[in-house]
């Protein structure tokens, strides 16, 4: 008999008896199955990058450097504001808010997968224009993991919560997610 | 590196120890499976409880049983986890605490002994909705959070 199932009959032994196998279908939510009991390998982790992420933190790197992985890097300028801007602006100003933001993006990419190829890591790198919480969500599912900054999709605010699309990112993936 | 495991006796938490372990393992870090205990939460499952059943007379007992059922049942919990890692060479130690969750968890989390801090993405009300307890803590935890599921 595996760990959770010794721990779930010793549990229910009082209530469950032959009953074992329909309560552990019925509540498969709340008790972890023996088959739940592994870790998948890290092979790969997705870390979104924008504005509002400077840098990946030293202690983030520390626990990533746990794992054999390659780090995606994605740069991702919200469509939504280029949207915006086309119908507030000429499609002048556009491309050229545009091309400054995508001169950011490279120079950002850039540095940090530099400070990850200092410290080991593999890198790969990427940038384009999407929606900041579904694009991740789509990415994630061919990634082992993804690490998220508090700030990343927020802005400038300054209280101490994560961000809510973090939060929502957190909620909608299906990998661990390490914020930071 | 020491990591801190947030136990909650969800099923989520026990994944969360995984991880941890299996973290400990590749940096030969120290575990420290940490729970807290709210009195708030034993009245108001006595009180939600008796009150749906009609035994109001017997709401001060039952909050104590429960309490009591509470202190038990997450020392099994963590207890559980350390037996199962016994023999995998990690160092792994328990800790309970009484008082309100979110303060407690920043108390531990952010004392400057820990460089990961490790949590299940759902609570014991299953997949419904992330933690409540990751809205509460996420923002204000240093360390980074590693949220399994």
């Amino acid at each position: 008999m595996g760990y959770s199932s010794s721990l779930i009959q010793r549990k229910f032994k009082d209530i469950a008896g032959r009953r074992y196998d329909s309560i552990l279908k019925d509540y498969r939510e709340f008790m972890l199955a023996d088959e739940e009991m592994f870790i998948p390998e890290i092979r790969s982790i997705l870390v979104p990058l924008d504005l509002f992420v400077q840098d990946i933190t030293d202690e983030a790197l520390d626990v990533l450097s746990a794992y054999d992985a390659t780090i995606s890097l994605a740069y991702i300028t919200d469509t939504e504001v280029i949207k915006l801007l086309e119908q507030a602006l000429d499609s002048e100003s556009t491309k050229e808010f545009q091309a400054k933001k995508e001169e950011y993006g490279q120079k950002l990419l850039k540095r940090i997968a530099a400070k990850l190829e200092e410290r080991g890591f593999s890198t790969q790198t990427r940038m384009f224009v999407g929606h900041k919480g579904d694009d991740v969500v789509r990415m994630a599912k061919s990634h082992d993991m993804i690490a998220l900054c508090r700030r990343y999709a927020d802005g400038e605010s300054t209280d101490v919560s994560v961000s809510p699309v973090v939060l929502r990112i957190c909620q909608r993936v299906e990998i661990p997610a390490l914020i930071y | 590196m020491k990591i801190l495991v947030l136990i909650d006796g969800s099923k989520w938490s026990q994944k969360a120890a995984l991880h941890a372990v299996e973290m400990a393992k590749r940096k030969d870090a120290e575990v420290v499976l940490f729970s807290v205990l709210d009195i708030m939460e034993a009245k108001a499952m006595a009180f939600n409880f008796c009150t749906q059943s009609g035994i109001c007379d017997q709401l001060k007992g039952y909050e104590g049983r429960i309490w009591k059922d509470m202190q038990k049942s997450i020392e099994d919990d963590q207890n559980s986890i350390i037996s199962r890692h016994r023999g995998e060479g990690v160092r792994c130690s328990s800790k309970i605490v009484e008082g309100s969750i979110r303060e407690e968890i920043l108390k531990e989390a952010n004392s400057g002994e820990y460089g990961l801090i490790v949590m299940g993405a759902f609570g014991r009300s299953g997949k419904a909705r992330i933690s409540a307890l990751l809205e509460q803590i996420g923002g204000a935890i240093k360390p980074p959070l590693l949220v399994v599921r």
